[in-house]
């Protein structure tokens, strides 16, 4: 029988959550919903592809939340010439033992900042694959496990796609969440430049460490998922194949390839993870309806029409979202 | 611990079963709709166009439009499980109250509670529903005010109507007489029922004439019947009338014996026949006995009127002027009859006195003749005949003569002996011949012919009978 969260332990979880939100809302100003879904996703262990202009902080949000997790951070700037093995790592023949042995590369570090990964080759960003989904690289035959947690944060210019690749779609499907980082705001503007004298970001303290993310983890596989609620998120899923026969129009009009089953595991654990930041120790429709865009816009390969017309993700997942209905009618 | 759970658990499927019950309704009465417009028109029409009863129909349509109202509603309604989300939904619980359907929740339980004691009901929208099914219901009510159709009758069942029953009045009239085998009471129905179908065709026409060729010859055979019976009613109403003749040949039996009494206390009663001197075994002049047949009535009519013959032989003029005169004798008894006789005598004894006779009187048949006989131009009495007699079968009985009183005589008239025996019968008998012959082989008048007025009187008389 699933041992359901007691509130004393989701009150505990919701604390620390807080905090942590706290510290990226610290480095972020007036990104509430970027830190929200940056949150839910280290939660839910899902590597985070932000996505957004330059300037806007990405990078900056990626090293806060390291300090924050007290977690070794990793930072790799794809450029068209990074080879695959200059993230990895490779074997280096040792000068005094006239050895190989191998050398990490910046992988190997809980939280890496993929910073601009649409500008390197796809064989450089292949190499991220096996790193993403197994948490280990393979290096001429042998397998060296990364360190737990791992985390991928990306970020990518929508802008500037000179000379850029994008990402495949089966590396788009092992980032939990796509969030676009958006515009700030004159007011927002104020108070960064009131704030922060030269754009320094705040000293923060760590709002957890490792044993206490490992209690997060936890607490967020504890978090229940109903029947009805996994249903909702299979139906979702089915639906965002323009095949299937209760595809909204939207979809069947625009969309090329659905959402895998990676998508739905993806989606129950956001919802958990952003269920127990919310305070509950349960999935809700609500949670699942708040998560869906951020799993499934970067999911859903689209027509060249949708392209034509404008029609982005995030309205496609919006008309799933109001054609699936909360009960299924079996 | 567990019982505790399962009242629990058991309390929050109660408030999800009010929502599902509440859904519910919605879902049926959405569903009833459409069938029970379409059930109403299906009565409303048969109501006003079809001949036929409507119970068959009603029931029918209360079964179709049940039907498709739950094969419309059965998958459309609403299971525990959709009830609990919108009772979710209502309570605001976040999927807790769906987590609770699943899985104790422990110290969650208090606030689920909370939102349960809440949770308000969806809202039905049974309304739209509900008029529709309103409206359903007044049309089907307006509709059974609408006059049904009248449709004209086909002359082809007007004819076969009018064959049928007449074929109904027959079997009718005929089973008053006689009864009716069930065949033919089975194929007049099967009849009705075809025409009552309207589909009285060509073979039921023959069937009919059958049928009423059947029933002609039932009929006749019937009358057959009744007419023997009648014949056997008339036979013994003719019967009854011969046995109330019997009756009063009895009563005329009975007067004459009484006249034979009277004559034979009289001198001359003897018979004719019998020999002056022969008396009876008493030394009595011998009785006639009463006649028991026509024969013998016709032999002793005669007898007597020989034995009158003789009397009037006997005692010629004083008969034929006294009062063995009929017309004279009759005066006196009851009958009334009036009459001055005054004929004379003559070798027969047959009077021709003026005298006027009328036989209102109740006098002896045979007398009231002998009035009416007594004028020749007088009209003729009525017969009259007496009261009833007492019929007394061994007194008239037949009775042959003691020997050496006329009985050893074969031509001696039997019954009668002579009331005179010192009579002389100037009419010397022939010897071939023997005695006379009696009853009705006796002869007439054997000594001339029958006067008119005697023949008319004998006629009359025996027409009587």
């Amino acid at each position: 029988m699933h041992e359901l969260l007691t509130p004393q332990e989701v009150q505990l979880a919701g604390d620390a959550i807080a905090v942590l939100k706290a510290g990226l809302n610290q480095t972020l100003l007036d990104q509430g919903g970027v830190v929200d879904q940056v949150t839910t996703a280290i939660l839910a262990r899902g590597h985070v592809l932000l996505q957004g202009l330059p300037g806007l902080g990405k990078t900056e949000l990626c090293k806060s939340l390291a300090r924050l997790l007290s977690l070794p951070f990793k930072r790799i700037q794809f450029t068209p010439d990074l080879l695959p093995g200059d993230i990895t790592g490779t074997y280096v023949i040792d000068g005094e033992t006239k050895q190989f042995h191998f050398r990490p590369g910046p992988l190997f570090a809980s939280v890496v900042l993929a910073d601009e990964i649409n500008r390197s080759s796809p064989k450089t960003q292949s190499a991220l694959l096996e790193a993403m989904q197994e948490r280990s690289v393979t290096v001429l035959g042998t397998t060296h496990l990364l360190p737990s947690p791992f985390f991928v944060l990306a970020t990518q210019n929508p802008i500037e796609l000179e000379g850029t690749y994008p990402l495949p779609e089966a590396q788009l499907d092992r980032f939990l969440f796509r969030v676009e980082v958006p515009p700030v705001g004159a007011k927002t503007l104020t108070s960064i430049l009131t704030q922060r004298v030269r754009g320094e970001s705040p000293q923060l303290k760590a709002a957890t460490d490792l044993a206490g993310l490992e209690r997060l983890f936890a607490w967020v596989d504890r978090v229940y998922l109903p029947l009805p609620v996994a249903e909702l998120i299979g139906r979702l899923v089915e639906a965002s194949h323009s095949q299937s026969t209760s595809a909204p129009d939207a979809v069947k009009r625009f969309v090329r390839y659905g959402a895998s089953p990676r998508a739905a595991l993806a989606m129950a654990a956001a919802g958990r993870a952003w269920a127990l930041s919310k305070g509950k120790p349960n999935v809700g429709f609500d949670e699942v309806k708040e998560v869906a865009a951020a799993v499934l816009n970067h999911r859903l390969v689209l027509s060249y029409e949708a392209g034509l017309e404008r029609v982005t993700a995030g309205t496609i997942v919006s008309e799933l979202l109001k054609a699936i209905p909360e009960v299924s009618r079996a | 611990m567990a019982a505790g759970e399962e009242r629990r658990r058991i309390a929050v499927l109660s408030r999800v079963g009010r929502v599902q019950r509440r859904l519910n309704i919605e879902v049926w009465l959405r569903a009833l709709v459409a069938p029970l417009w379409v059930g109403v028109t299906v009565l409303v029409l048969a109501q006003v166009f079809s001949p036929f009863g409507l119970t068959a129909v009603v029931v029918g349509l209360v079964c179709v439009v049940s039907t498709v109202t739950v094969i419309q509603a059965w998958p459309r309604r609403i299971s525990l499980r959709e009830a609990a989300v919108v009772a979710d939904r209502q309570a605001g619980s976040g999927g807790l109250l769906l987590t609770r359907l699943e899985t104790p929740v422990g110290e969650w339980e208090l606030g689920l509670n909370q939102q349960l004691k809440s949770l308000t009901m969806p809202k039905v929208r049974w309304r739209e529903s509900g008029r529709w099914v309103l409206l359903a219901v007044l049309f089907a009510i307006a509709g059974f005010f609408v006059p049904k159709v009248q449709y004209p009758a086909k002359t082809l069942n007007a004819a076969a109507a009018s064959r049928v029953d007449q074929l109904a009045d027959k079997v009718e009239a005929l089973a008053k007489e006689e009864l009716m085998p069930e065949a033919i009471d089975n194929e007049l129905a099967r009849l009705q029922a075809e025409l009552d179908r309207g589909a009285f065709d060509a073979t039921d026409w023959e069937a009919a004439d059958s049928l009423d060729q059947a029933l002609n010859e039932k009929a006749a055979s019937a009358a057959g019947d009744l007419s023997a019976a009648e014949q056997a009613a008339a036979n013994l109403a003719k019967s009854l009338s011969q046995a109330q003749a019997i009756e009063k040949a009895a009563e005329d039996k009975a007067a004459l014996e009484d006249a034979l009494m009277k004559l034979g206390e009289s001198p001359g009663s003897a018979s004719p026949s019998q020999q002056p001197g022969e008396t009876g075994k008493d030394g009595q002049p011998k009785k006639e006995p009463a006649p028991s047949t026509a024969a013998s009535a016709d032999a002793l009519r005669e007898a007597l009127a020989k034995r009158r013959e003789a009397l009037a032989k006997s005692f010629g003029q004083k008969a034929g002027k006294g009062s063995p005169q009929p017309g004279t004798s009759a005066s006196s008894k009851p009958g009334g009859s009036k009459g001055h006789g005054k004929g004379k005598g003559e070798k027969n004894g047959e009077g021709s006195g003026d005298g006027t006779g009328e036989g209102a009187g109740k006098g002896h048949a045979s007398r009231g003749a002998k009035g009416g006989a007594g004028h020749g131009d007088a009209p003729p009495a009525e017969l009259v005949f007496g009261e009833e007699a007492q019929m007394d079968p061994d007194r008239l009985k037949l009775e042959a003569l003691p020997q050496g009183h006329g009985g050893d005589e074969p031509g001696e008239l039997l019954g009668l002996r002579a009331a005179n025996p010192t009579a002389h019968d100037p009419v010397p008998r022939s010897p071939a011949t023997g005695a006379s012959a009696a009853g009705a082989q006796a002869a007439g008048h054997r000594e001339g012919p029958l006067l008119p007025r005697n023949r008319a009187l004998i006629d009359r008389y025996f027409q009587s009978k």
